[in-house]
């Protein structure tokens, strides 16, 4: 093969059509059974997955699942950077994190914010890191992929103002809208294949509640349970 | 076994501890330090002595000697911290020291020759432990603390440990060395004693009838016929050091390299204790103004240098100085012991940093009140049930009932609705808190706006309607 050519592909520069990451390829962590169904490799294959949504159709809702799986095999902490507003302790824990692993810092701007995500990204005492930024340069998230690849850490980025450039060099980028039965997601982009059609999440099974229709009632729920009458 | 003392007798300990932040000959300019009461020159470095300039010389033709002249003020106290700065730098080299303020050291010897198998070997140890403090002593032994005083004091620098040579070194030195008084000397030069050996061959009786019992206490401590109490020194508990700046220094950034100095001896202080400690306190002395105190905090003991420079960095940043600084002191109250850092080999991951190493790296930078950790409380008061906490402090310990429904993101304080939402699900009541004067009533329904968007939204008995939480 061409020299250059194979050096572009072991830099991971260049891929072709055909790869496909197997799911042998990655640690199983569950909790994003839903979304990993979709994506090749799963989302815990992705060290910076990028979100641009509007708030509160359940952004949080698709990755608390797999943060609260991960936390199980994992035990170091999870840090929320500048989160929109404060984060409510009762809902984290009924998702399954642990609590004293919670880590929330608030920076007064959003250049102390990408400071603290290095920071963390790169100490190895965090799992993943949440950071919520506005515009985000290139060399920026360079140096927060870096430091994630140091500190073994996956950034969710959330991208709280809407820019027309997806030019960042995200490994994963969604785009996620508010949907009848959960959420629609357009996989902007996607390292190391073509990012798959826009899909539907069906959240309805795990937020019964958070949906405009009701999931099919199971199959045995129409089952007449016999009255045992006294004798 | 014979006692023996030696005294470090230092020159210009107030000059050579100055922080020089090169003390590089090319920069030569001449400095002098002034005694205040009767003007003269006390101290002076090497390029004022080339000047010409010399020890007891007036401020007037010092100055005139040299144009670029630098004048400061002497100041024993300085001296005096200084050298129980070099006592605890010398403790582990050798136990019973004693203080002469302001600029001399007593060692008690004898005790410590066995120990470095011979005087030579324990004087070069010794020379070797002051070598990094560059400064300049005289030095001396001798049988008494005032023989030794005195031979260093002649600058003659006699190390030996024979008594006959001691002896005769002392009988040889002029009267004008010892500790007498003006008049004293006077009236015993005028009966021709100008040698301590003179006044020695003086049978005691003799001396006391015609002089004051002073000349006959000093001369009985010098020979060694009375006891001489000396106390000796015994190390602190805390840390605290004291650097005067060169120049007086306006950017922060540029305070880093003093700071490094301080935290090097911190460094060694605390190694040689096996301590840690989790906080500083530093304190700059401000031209003008009152002098500006913080402290750098660390979640987890530490006692590196390295470490502790990255986190004082960080918090300069944070720093601007109102007036430049023209001293630093640096203390440290608390001390830890040092319980050693577990973490497993086999993790298979590399722990670059411990959380409370990254927690203190994060509160230098950002300012202890960004940084939070999370915590559930009992209570059924959605402000209440959601506290932010210090961070790394929570349990996971709940035992009372979590509501299952809950958003994850809460509005502090609750907004106003102002949008058009339809209710989906509700109500939930919650009425309480009528103990604390914060009681609420609400019923809480959950809704979702025309653009999606899941809203935790309230009503007030006065049927007012309020945002509290989005199910982000």
């Amino acid at each position: 093969m061409n020299p250059i050519l194979d050096h572009l592909k072991n830099k991971g520069w260049l891929w072709q059509a055909e790869f496909r990451r197997t799911a042998s390829q990655v640690p199983p962590t569950g909790g994003f059974e839903a979304l990993d169904h979709h994506l090749p490799g799963g989302l815990a294959a992705y060290p910076v997955v990028e979100i641009h949504s509007p708030p509160g159709i359940g952004e949080l809702r698709l990755l608390l699942p797999g943060l609260a799986a991960q936390s199980r095999q994992d035990n170091r902490l999870v840090a929320w950077i500048a989160p929109p507003h404060k984060l409510n302790a009762e809902s984290l824990h009924h998702a399954g994190l642990p609590l004293f692993r919670m880590l929330i810092i608030q920076p007064q701007d959003p250049k102390q914010a990408l400071w603290a995500a290095e920071q963390c990204l790169g100490s190895g005492a965090c799992q993943s890191v949440l950071l919520w930024h506005g515009d985000l340069e290139v060399a920026q998230l360079k140096r927060l992929q870096q430091a994630g690849k140091q500190g073994q850490a996956q950034l969710f980025l959330f991208r709280t103002r809407q820019s027309l450039s997806l030019s960042l060099p995200v490994p994963l980028s969604l785009t996620l809208s508010a949907h009848a039965t959960g959420l629609s997601i357009r996989v902007n982009k996607c390292r190391g294949s073509w990012p798959p059609p826009p899909f539907e999440l069906d959240l309805r099974k795990r937020w019964p509640y958070l949906c405009l229709q009701q999931a099919p009632l199971p199959q045995d729920h129409g089952k007449v349970i016999p009255f045992h009458r006294a004798s | 076994m014979q006692v023996l003392w030696l005294y470090l007798d230092f020159l210009s300990l107030q000059l050579d501890s100055l922080y020089q932040a090169r003390q590089s000959e090319d920069n030569n300019v001449p400095i002098v330090l002034l005694d205040k009461h009767d003007n003269l020159v006390v101290q002076l470095n090497s390029a004022a002595q080339a000047c010409g300039i010399r020890k007891g010389m007036g401020l007037g033709s010092a100055a005139a000697l040299h144009r670029e002249l630098q004048v400061m003020e002497y100041r024993r106290e300085v001296e005096v911290v200084k050298l129980e700065e070099i006592a605890r730098w010398l403790y582990t080299c050798t136990s019973d020291i004693s203080f002469w303020p302001p600029n001399g050291l007593l060692l008690r010897i004898q005790n410590m020759l066995s120990m470095y198998g011979g005087l030579t070997s324990y004087w070069q140890a010794i020379q070797a432990r002051l070598q990094p403090l560059q400064l300049s002593y005289r030095y001396g032994c001798g049988l008494t603390p005032l023989a030794a005083r005195m031979l260093a004091r002649s600058g003659q620098g006699v190390i030996s440990q024979e008594c006959n040579l001691l002896r005769s070194r002392v009988d040889d030195c002029d009267l004008e060395q010892t500790e007498l008084d003006g008049k004293i000397r006077h009236q015993l030069a005028r009966v021709g004693i100008k040698r301590v050996g003179q006044l020695s061959a003086i049978p005691p009786g003799e001396l006391a009838k015609r002089f004051d019992v002073q000349l006959a206490t000093y001369l009985g401590r010098l020979n060694g016929v009375f006891h001489h109490p000396v106390d000796f020194y015994h190390p602190p508990e805390t840390f605290v050091q004291y650097l005067e700046l060169m120049y007086e220094i306006e950017n922060s950034q540029v305070l880093q390299h003093p700071i490094r100095r301080l935290l090097t001896n911190l460094e060694n202080f605390l190694r040689q204790r096996d301590k840690l400690t989790t906080e500083l306190h530093f304190c700059l002395s401000l031209r003008d103004t009152d002098a500006l105190e913080f402290k750098v905090q660390s979640a987890q003991g530490e006692y590196r240098a390295e470490i502790w420079l990255a986190l004082t960095s960080l918090k300069l940043e944070r720093l601007s100085l109102p007036q430049p600084a023209y001293a630093i002191q640096l203390s440290v109250n608390q001390l830890l012991e040092n319980s050693g850092q577990e973490s497993d080999l086999f993790d298979g991951r590399r722990a670059l940093h411990s959380p409370a190493q990254l927690l203190s790296r994060l509160q230098a930078k950002l300012g202890k009140e960004a940084i939070w950790g999370l915590a559930a409380q009992d209570d059924f008061r959605p402000e209440h049930s959601s506290r932010y906490i210090e961070p790394l402090q929570g349990s996971d310990t709940i035992q009372w009932p979590i509501p299952c429904l809950r958003p994850s993101l809460l509005f502090e304080p609750p907004r106003p609705l102002t949008e058009k939402v339809s209710l989906l699900h509700g109500p939930e009541r919650i009425q309480t808190g009528w103990w604390d004067s914060q009681d609420v009533c609400r019923d809480y329904f959950i809704a979702r706006s025309a653009q999606g968007q899941w809203l935790w939204v309230f009503r007030t008995p006065q049927a007012k309607w309020y945002a509290h939480g989005i199910f982000s």
